[in-house]
C-alpha cells in the first residue's frame, strides 16, 4: 500500500472556506463530495477540493454522517436530519437516552449513533430507538477517556466497526447489535499495536473494505484490513503533534480525508495499492 | 565628684523640639500614606490550571457507590497569617521601643528576644526577614515584572520607620538572628575602636553585594544574603554543612565579641545604622539628665557607648548599659543619693572609682 | 567644634531624607504588593505541565533534586475528577518497556512506586481492560520529578495529574533553590504578574 499525503483543506481563519473556533467531524457522500461539519455550519467540498456551499445546523454539531438522500448531524442530546441544501427534515430528540454524539453512521433506516456521554451506541430505525450495541460484551460502556466515542459503517453495510480506545481495540457489530469480531491489543513498539493510554480514538472503512482508525500522541492514520492486519500508517509530520481525535472519512477513489482539529484542516491522503 | 550637665538652653531646646516635631509630622503623614498604599492595594494573583475534561469517569459512571477521594491539594498560608506576622512584627518592635525609652529593664528585652527567635526563628523558620526582604524590594524596584508580597514590604519598612522614631529597637530583640546572637553573648569583650569601625565597614560592602546580585536580570538575580544566612540552618534544624558550622562559628565567636553578624556583617545593620542616625529619639543611658559619670563605658558589649553616649548608629538598644547608671539604679531604688555634711554636690554610697570625663 | 544649628540642620534634612526615601519605598511597591507570598508554579512555563513537550524521557526534574528539604515540597498531584482511570495509564506503566504475560506493562513508570493503583467501582474480576482503576500519588513517597505528569499529558492523556507546591512543607524561603535552577522560570512568587491562566496555552477545550 502507497499512502502520501496530498493536500490540505480549510484551516483556521475567516475565510469562507476556514473554520473560525472548531471542526467536529468529517463525511463524504456517494458522489465523492466531502462534508466538513464545524462552527455551526457544515461546508460541502468538491471532489477537487473546491467549497460548494455552506449549511448552517441549528446547534453546534459533533459528528456527521451522509444517507442515500440526507445528512444526519450529532448533537447534543438529538440528532438532526437535513436534507444536501441544509433544509432540516426531523430531529431525534431523545435527551433522556443521548448524550453528547460524536460518532454517526446511517444505512438505509438505520441510524447508529455513538453516544460519549453515557459510552454506549444507541441503535435507531426510522427514528425510534430500538437497543444499545455493545453493552453486552462492554459491560461498563465503552472506555473512552478522551471523550469521544466513533464508529463507522463497514464497506458490506452489514457491520459497524467501533474504535474502542481505552481497550486499544477495534470491535465489530453487526446490526443486531452482537459483536462479530475484533483485532488489535496494547503495545508501543508496533504500528500494527494501539499505544498510550486511549487509542485508536476515530474510525472510519473505504470503499475497498479497509479500515482506517486514527490516533493521537503521536497524532496518525493507520489503515488496516477489514480482518486486522496492519496495511500501512500516514507519514510523519503531517498533523499538529498535539492533536487528537482527528476524525476519518474515505471516497470511493482512494483518497482518506483526515481532520486536524487544533488546526481547524483537513489533511487528504492518497492511499493506493502498490503496483498499480 | 561627679559632672553634671544639663541640655542646652532653653530657646535652642524649644526651637529643636518645633523643627523636630515638624520633621515628625512630615515623616508621619508619609509613612502614613505609604501604609494605606501599602496594605489597601494588594492584588490577588495565583495562576490558574482546570483543564476542560468531559471525558473522565464520574462516580455514576464507576458504579458501586464509588466515592471520589479528596484532591490532595494544600492551599497556601492564608493572608490573614502573613497579617499575623505583620501585627506582631509591629507589636514587637512597639514593645522594644517602650522597653528602650520608657520602662527600660533588660528582662523584657530577654523576653522579646526569646519570644521573637521562638516565633520569627524557629515557627516561621526564618523568612521572610527584613534582611533578605532588602532583596525583594531592590529586585521588585529593578524590575516591575517581580511579585512582591505586601508582607515584605511591610517587613522591609517596618524596622526601618521604627528606626527613624526611636532608633534600632528591631536589632534589640525583634530580630531572629539578633536573638540567637543576642542569647549567645556570654563573656563578651571591648574591641578595639579600628576593628569596630573598619569591621562596620564590611557590612556596607556586604549591603552592595546584595544590591548588585539582586537587580540583576531574572536569570542570573541571586539573593545572596539568602543564600549565605548563618542562622537560618538553626531555624530549620536543617541545612548544608558548612552552613551550620559557619553559624556555630559565629555563635562560638559571639560568646566573646558581641553579635558579630550584626555588628560586621548583616546588610540590614547598615541600612539601620543610616537611618537611626536621624532618629527622633535615641536610647540616652541615663533616665532622665545626661551624666558623664562613665560607669556605663564597659557595659556595652558591641562597643557602641561612645564618649559616655549611645552612638545612634551603632547602638542596638539591648538595655543593659541602663542597669549600669547610678541615676537609674537611684530610680530603681536599688541605691539611695544621700547628702553628705557641708558638701552641697550629691554623692552616692556606694564606692566610686573617678572616672576621667570628656566633653 | 559642633555648631549646634548646623547639627540640628543636618539631623533634619537627613530625618527628612530618611522618610522620603521610605515613603517613596512603600508608594512605590506598595501599589503592587501581592496580599499572598508563597512560591507556585505557572503551569503554562513548566516543561512538565505545559503542553508541547511530551515523553518521560524529557522530564525535567529540578523541583525533586533542587528543594532545600530532604523531601521535595513539589509533589505530585492527582485530580480524580478529571483522571481517565484508564487501565494502561502511561503514567502508572513504563509503557515503552518489557510486557508482562498478563499483556499489561511489564514495569512501573515512578522511579519511586509513589502511585498506588486501585480498581474501584464494581470490578471485572476477569478482564482488566473492563474496569476502572484509582490512581492515588502516595504522599510520602512522592518527590515531584514530573514523570507521570509528563506521560499524562494532554494530548497522551488528560492532563490530570499536575505537579504542584505542597505548602504545608514548603517553607517559603525568599531564595528559593528550586526557583534559582527552574529552566523555564516557571517557579515564581505568587503575584500579581502574570495575568491568571484558565487553561493550559494552545490546550483542547
Amino acid at each position: 500500500m502507497q499512502f502520501t499525503h496530498s493536500h490540505t483543506l480549510s484551516g483556521k481563519g475567516d475565510r469562507a472556506e476556514e473554520f473560525h473556533v472548531r471542526l467536529a467531524g468529517i463525511a463524504t457522500d456517494a458522489e465523492h463530495r466531502l462534508y466538513a461539519l464545524g462552527d455551526r455550519e457544515i461546508k460541502r467540498f468538491t471532489p477537487d477540493g473546491e467549497l460548494e456551499a455552506q449549511l448552517p445546523t441549528s446547534d453546534a454539531g459533533w459528528s456527521i454522517a451522509v444517507g442515500e438522500d440526507s445528512l444526519w448531524v450529532g448533537l447534543q442530546g438529538g440528532i438532526e436530519q437535513l436534507d444536501f441544501d441544509g433544509k432540516p427534515l426531523q430531529r431525534i430528540e431523545d435527551a433522556d437516552r443521548l448524550g453528547l454524539v460524536t460518532g454517526l453512521a446511517v444505512v438505509g433506516e438505520t441510524l447508529l449513533a455513538a453516544d460519549a456521554t453515557n459510552r454506549t451506541i444507541h441503535l435507531y430505525r426510522s427514528g425510534k430507538w430500538v437497543q444499545e450495541v455493545g453493552n453486552k460484551v462492554n459491560t461498563r460502556g465503552f472506555m473512552i477517556p478522551n471523550g469521544v466515542l466513533d464508529l463507522a459503517l463497514d464497506a458490506d453495510h452489514a457491520s459497524v466497526v467501533v474504535a474502542h480506545p481505552q481497550k486499544h481495540r477495534v470491535e465489530r457489530y453487526n446490526l443486531k447489535g452482537v459483536l462479530t469480531d475484533r483485532f488489535g491489543h496494547f503495545g508501543m513498539n508496533d504500528p500494527a499495536d494501539f499505544g498510550g493510554c486511549c487509542n485508536p480514538t476515530n474510525i472510519t472503512a473505504t470503499a475497498e473494505g479497509m479500515i482506517a482508525v486514527s490516533e493521537k500522541a503521536p497524532p496518525r492514520v493507520k489503515v488496516f484490513t477489514s480482518e486486522g492486519e496492519f496495511l500501512t500508517q500516514s507519514p510523519d509530520g503531517v498533523f499538529d503533534s498535539n492533536t487528537k481525535n482527528i476524525d476519518l472519512a474515505a471516497d470511493g477513489h482512494g483518497r482518506l480525508y483526515a481532520t486536524d482539529p487544533l488546526r481547524c484542516a483537513i489533511e487528504v491522503f492518497l492511499l493506493q495499492a502498490t503496483g498499480h | 565628684m561627679i559632672l553634671m550637665r544639663t541640655q542646652s538652653d532653653p530657646i535652642l531646646v524649644s526651637m529643636r523640639s518645633g523643627l523636630s516635631a515638624w520633621a515628625q509630622g512630615c515623616g508621619l503623614l508619609t509613612l502614613l500614606f505609604l501604609m494605606l498604599a501599602t496594605v489597601m492595594l494588594p492584588v490577588r494573583g495565583q495562576e490558574e490550571y482546570s483543564r476542560p475534561v468531559t471525558a473522565a469517569p464520574q462516580p455514576e459512571d464507576i458504579g458501586d457507590s464509588y466515592q471520589l477521594p479528596a484532591v490532595q491539594h494544600v492551599a497556601p498560608r492564608s493572608t490573614w497569617w502573613y497579617a499575623v506576622d505583620v501585627v506582631l512584627l509591629f507589636a514587637a518592635l512597639v514593645a522594644a521601643a517602650l522597653v528602650a525609652h520608657r520602662w527600660r529593664r533588660r528582662w523584657m528585652v530577654v523576653t522579646i528576644t526569646v519570644a521573637s527567635l521562638a516565633y520569627f526563628g524557629f515557627f516561621r523558620q526564618g523568612c521572610v526577614c527584613p534582611i533578605g526582604a532588602i532583596q525583594n524590594v531592590a529586585a521588585a524596584i529593578a524590575d516591575p515584572t517581580l511579585a512582591v508580597p505586601f508582607v515584605v514590604v511591610l517587613f522591609f519598612l517596618l524596622p526601618l520607620i521604627a528606626a527613624l522614631l526611636v532608633g534600632r529597637v528591631f536589632c534589640s530583640g525583634v530580630c531572629p538572628l539578633g536573638a540567637i546572637q543576642d542569647l549567645a553573648v556570654l563573656w563578651p569583650v571591648q574591641l578595639p575602636r579600628a576593628v569596630d569601625r573598619w569591621g562596620g565597614m564590611l557590612k556596607y560592602l556586604y549591603l552592595a553585594a546584595a544590591l548588585w546580585f539582586a537587580v540583576q536580570p531574572a536569570g542570573e538575580r541571586d539573593f545572596i544574603i539568602c543564600r549565605f544566612d548563618p542562622f537560618v540552618g538553626f531555624f530549620r534544624l536543617s541545612g548544608s554543612a558548612w552552613m551550620l558550622l559557619l553559624g556555630g562559628g559565629l555563635l562560638v565567636l559571639g560568646m566573646f565579641v558581641g553579635r558579630p553578624y550584626c555588628r560586621f556583617l548583616c546588610p540590614y545593620g547598615g541600612l539601620l545604622a543610616i537611618v537611626s542616625r536621624y532618629a527622633l529619639k535615641s536610647v540616652c543611658i541615663t533616665p532622665d539628665e545626661e551624666l558623664d559619670c562613665g560607669l556605663c563605658a564597659e557595659s556595652c558589649p558591641f562597643g557602641a557607648i561612645r564618649n559616655l553616649r549611645a552612638d545612634r548608629a551603632d547602638c542596638m538598644a539591648c538595655a543593659r548599659c541602663f542597669a549600669h547608671c547610678p541615676r537609674q539604679q537611684v530610680k530603681w531604688g536599688e541605691i539611695e543619693l544621700v547628702e553628705i555634711e557641708n558638701t552641697k554636690p550629691i554623692q552616692l554610697r556606694t564606692p566610686l572609682a573617678p572616672v576621667e570625663a570628656k566633653t | 567644634m559642633n555648631d549646634p544649628d548646623r547639627r540640628q540642620f543636618l539631623q533634619r534634612t537627613g530625618r527628612t531624607t530618611c522618610a522620603v526615601a521610605l515613603g517613596g519605598t512603600g508608594i512605590v511597591l506598595g501599589r503592587r504588593a501581592c496580599s499572598e507570598d508563597a512560591w507556585a508554579i505557572v503551569p503554562n512555563k513548566c516543561v512538565n505541565i505545559r503542553l508541547g513537550v511530551t515523553g518521560s524521557e524529557q522530564v525535567c526534574d529540578v523541583c525533586a533534586t533542587d528543594c532545600v528539604l530532604p523531601l521535595s515540597a513539589v509533589r505530585a498531584v492527582n485530580d480524580h475528577a478529571e483522571c481517565g482511570r484508564c487501565c494502561i495509564c502511561p503514567a502508572y506503566y513504563d509503557v515503552r518497556g518489557p510486557m508482562g504475560p498478563d499483556g499489561l506493562p511489564a514495569k512501573k513508570l515512578c522511579p519511586r512506586d509513589a502511585i498506588v493503583r486501585t480498581p474501584i467501582g464494581e470490578v471485572d474480576p476477569y478482564d482488566p481492560l473492563n474496569n476502572f482503576y484509582e490512581y492515588t500519588i502516595d504522599e510520602s513517597k512522592c518527590n515531584g520529578c514530573g514523570r507521570c505528569v509528563m506521560e499524562c499529558k494532554d494530548p497522551a492523556g488528560l492532563g490530570s495529574i499536575r505537579l504542584e507546591v505542597r505548602y504545608d512543607l514548603c517553607v517559603c524561603c525568599n531564595q528559593c533553590s528550586i526557583a534559582q535552577h527552574c529552566p523555564e522560570e516557571a517557579y515564581c512568587r505568587i503575584g500579581p504578574q502574570p495575568a491568571p491562566a484558565r487553561t493550559l496555552e494552545g490546550g483542547h477545550v
